[in-house]
């Protein structure tokens, strides 16, 4: 056992170690670059491969032999010279490429042309076997060499990697990456010509050594290997940190109940975080896809969610929206989602990005403070037909009256000779027309005064609701003595709206009216109800004759429990605005410049009558 | 029962209730005309006709009680029965003080309402009777000359010839004379007569200066 027996293998076996870790790189990480490892796979490997053969080369005894083993040389020189461009192209992230592949088809003509040709016309063709001693008195073989007209080729090769080399860290190094051009370009170049001047040497019996081929080049690899395993390191350590960050973004994610999601716009495929499949209730490998998401969402929700995203996809805005999911085997959830498409380099639309978060709590709160709204405005309206009792059992009376005078006509008529059929049926009717018409008035109290769950939205004309409403005031307005002047749009302003809702609105804001004129001459009690159309708007526009509201409660009429009457709750207004606030309206109040006040009223117009 | 045109007159801004009113009360025989408000009444111009009002209370524009001061100062001799929707206490006073006939509330039942109009057209006749004469005695007033008019609101004070003489400047024979025309033109044959006609008529006794 000499040191030759024992440096050579263990070159080798570093030179494998090195390729199959680098290997196993390119072939589990997903790393950037990882071209760059696999041709430094294949260069330490191709390295082993030359460090294996030089060791044989140094026992061999037989010049066949020997030259058998340099030609089987050539193979693991030439895929290291490929290997040696491929990783400086791959490294340094491009270069002249015409350097590259003709750095590689030369290497590969050379090989071919060194296989193909007479074996005196070789690269290295021994020509004979001498034995010689070096360091420590080990003994090896050494071999006279000619060079062949193939070497000019190779030498034309080599050269032009050490230019390719060379360019490429130039550009690096301009590039700003000085550090990784200084030293893996430098090692390279410098162990290059190392390795092919002491061949030289030794070629021409200058030095009376082996090649040393293997350890020039194990010195290189582990240059190289130093950089590449940097970027490895720094790799592991981002994942190690993003790690981190993506544990600390979930529990932040999952104490706030919010998930995230990516959607591939173009596909089916959808990517949620833990907590979103929490929320959802899917197991945490289940596949996603967009149909197995909107299967969750309660059916009439659904097209909510479509239009949503259509509208994000198309136009680019953010995507936002509320709705309900059922998960399985728990309770219906509320989700607010929100999101916004990305865009590929063409402008199309590519992948749909976002969170998800649990809302139900919120609109469980929400859904109370309606529930209160609508018991405040219900107690307020029943309040309000309380102080109307009177009027409104008047409005009763007089069909009833009626029905009974007409009776008592029909029965008296009966006893009554020259009596006909007609004289009778005509009673009869109009008995049937005030029967129906106290049924009107019974039916208008009912619903107003009625306890509701939910509002109503429904397509009205706005001038039908004032001319209800004026109807069932009409008492009042006869008994307060004010005179009531309609001004109703030949527009016929339609809204969706809550049909009782508006109503009290409109009944607070004329009885308010009345009111206001209560302290004033009887001729000049003058109510004005106006509805409009502006392009966008129905406008409904109540004003008195009264006067007027003191400019300096005017902004403060709104406000709940804030009245100037001496029994007023002073809910009436503030009930009011919250109603038309609700429909997506305004209600405001003014002076008018002929003394009296006016409150004027706009609702959104039906869709189909916005114009 | 009722004077030859006697007329019910309904006033209500409820055109079914006129209706069912009017129908009613033709039922038992009575002449109805309707109006629609107070102020389509008074344009008819109805202070002196025989029959009476059924009025609303609460109208839009003149209201009854309205309408009630007015026929009161125009010396409407239809009695009015009020019809209300409500019972409204104060309404109702005003109106009773005010000289309502009735005050009923709606809906209205056909005996109280026959038996208030059956007493309105009763009173209606008493007092147009007595419009009738009231008229015919200041008819019979407007009949004697300033002196005799003079001499008769002196009688009525029961004061002697001689002292109307004295207070009138003029000599009791010719106060004999005057008294004696009065008498004759006012159709009485007594001074008690004379003075209860007088009371009617509204003429007031002198003031004398002289007391006897």
């Amino acid at each position: 056992m000499n040191w030759i027996d024992l440096l050579w293998p263990m070159a080798i076996a570093a030179c494998i170690t090195l390729g199959v870790i680098h290997l196993q790189i390119t072939m589990r990480l997903r790393v950037r670059g990882r071209w760059a490892h696999l041709c430094f796979a294949l260069s330490a490997l191709a390295v082993a491969g030359i460090g294996s053969i030089e060791l044989a080369l140094l026992r061999a005894e037989d010049l066949g032999n020997y030259r058998r083993l340099m030609n089987a040389a050539e193979f693991p020189i030439s895929l290291m010279m490929i290997a040696l461009a491929g990783f400086t192209w791959f490294y340094f992230k491009g270069g002249r490429r015409w350097m590259m592949v003709a750095v590689i088809t030369l290497t590969l003509l050379t090989l071919a042309i060194h296989l193909a040709v007479d074996p005196h016309l070789q690269i290295r063709h021994a020509v004979s076997l001498r034995s010689a001693e070096t360091f420590g008195g080990v003994r090896f073989t050494l071999a006279q060499t000619q060079n062949g007209p193939v070497t000019a080729i190779e030498m034309v090769a080599n050269t032009l990697l050490i230019v390719f080399v060379i360019d490429s860290s130039l550009r690096s190094w301009r590039a700003g990456h000085r550090r990784g051009a200084a030293l893996v370009g430098g090692s390279i170049v410098f162990f290059l010509l190392v390795t092919r001047s002491y061949a030289a040497l030794v070629e021409h019996g200058v030095a009376e050594t082996p090649y040393f081929f293997i350890f020039p080049f194990l010195a290189l690899l582990l240059a190289m290997g130093r950089e590449l395993s940097l970027d490895v390191f720094r790799a592991v350590r981002l994942a190690e940190q993003l790690g981190e960050s993506e544990r600390q973004v979930d529990l932040a994610a999952r104490a706030a109940t919010l998930g995230f999601w990516r959607w591939d716009v173009r596909g089916e495929e959808l990517w949620a975080t833990g907590s979103a499949r929490v929320l959802f209730g899917f197991a945490p490998a289940e596949p996603l896809t967009f149909s197995v998401f909107m299967s969750r969402v309660v059916p009439e929700d659904r097209d909510l969610i479509r239009g949503a995203v259509e509208r994000c996809v198309a136009s680019g805005e953010e995507y936002e929206t509320e709705y309900r999911i059922q998960p399985p085997g728990a309770p219906l959830r509320w989700i607010g989602a929100r999101g916004r498409v990305e865009r590929d380099a063409a402008g199309a639309p590519a992948i749909m990005r976002g969170v998800v978060i649990d809302i139900t709590e919120r609109r469980q709160a929400q859904m109370e403070v309606d529930g209160t709204r609508k018991e405040i405005a219900h107690v307020s309206r029943v309040s309000m037909m309380g102080e109307l009792a009177g009027s409104l059992a008047h409005e009763l009376n007089q069909p009833l009256a009626a029905i009974l005078s007409n009776a008592q006509a029909a029965r008296r008529m009966l006893a009554l000779p020259g009596t006909t059929m007609d004289d009778l049926r005509e009673i009869v009717d109009d008995i049937i027309k005030d029967d129906k018409r106290a049924g009107e008035v019974i039916h208008r109290l009912r619903t107003l005064v009625q306890r509701r769950e939910h509002m109503d939205v429904e397509r009205l004309n706005l001038n039908d609701l004032v001319r209800d409403v004026a109807r069932l005031l009409n008492s009042e307005l006869v008994a307060r003595n004010v005179e009531l002047e309609l001004r109703l749009s030949p527009g016929q302003p339609h809204v969706r709206a809550g049909r009782v809702e508006i109503q009290q609105v409109l009944l607070n804001l004329m009885v308010n009216a009345m009111d206001a004129m209560r302290d004033l001459s009887s001729e000049r009690r003058l109510l004005t109800v106006e509805t409009s159309v502006n392009p966008e708007r129905a406008v409904v526009r109540v004003s008195d004759t009264g006067p007027g509201i003191e400019e300096a409660i005017l902004p403060s009429i709104f406000r709940p429990f804030f009245t100037t009457k001496q029994n007023g709750l002073g809910m009436g207004l503030a009930i009011s605005r919250t109603i038309t606030e609700a429909h997506g309206g305004t209600l405001t109040a003014e002076n008018r410049t002929g003394g009296g006040a006016a409150f004027t009223m706009t609702l959104h117009l039906a869709d189909e009558d916005a114009r | 029962m009722n004077g030859p045109g006697a007329t019910v007159h309904i006033v209500d801004d409820d055109a079914s209730l006129r209706k069912s009113l009017a129908r009613l009360l033709k039922t038992h025989g009575y002449a109805t005309e309707v109006f629609e408000n107070a102020a389509a009444f008074l344009a008819a111009d109805l202070a002196g006709r025989a029959g009476c009002i059924v009025l609303d209370l609460h109208m839009p524009g003149l209201d009854g009680l309205k309408l009630q001061e007015r026929l009161v100062a125009e010396e409407c001799t239809m009695p009015i029965i009020f019809l209300t929707g409500r019972g409204d206490i104060p309404s109702s006073v005003r109106a009773m003080k005010a000289g309502a006939a009735d005050f009923l509330t709606k809906p209205v039942d056909e005996e109280p309402l026959l038996q208030a109009i059956g007493k309105a057209l009763v009173e209606n006749r008493r007092r147009n009777e007595e419009r009738a004469q009231v008229d015919a005695i200041r008819r019979r007033v407007a009949a004697l000359t300033g002196r005799e008019h003079e001499v008769m609101r002196h009688l009525i004070t029961g004061a002697l010839n001689k002292q109307i003489g004295s207070d009138l400047d003029i000599a009791e024979k010719t106060v004999k004379v005057h008294r004696g025309r009065v008498l004759e033109k006012m159709g009485v044959s007594s001074i008690a007569e004379l003075v209860r006609l007088c009371a009617l008529a509204g003429v007031a006794p002198a003031r004398t200066t002289k007391v006897p």
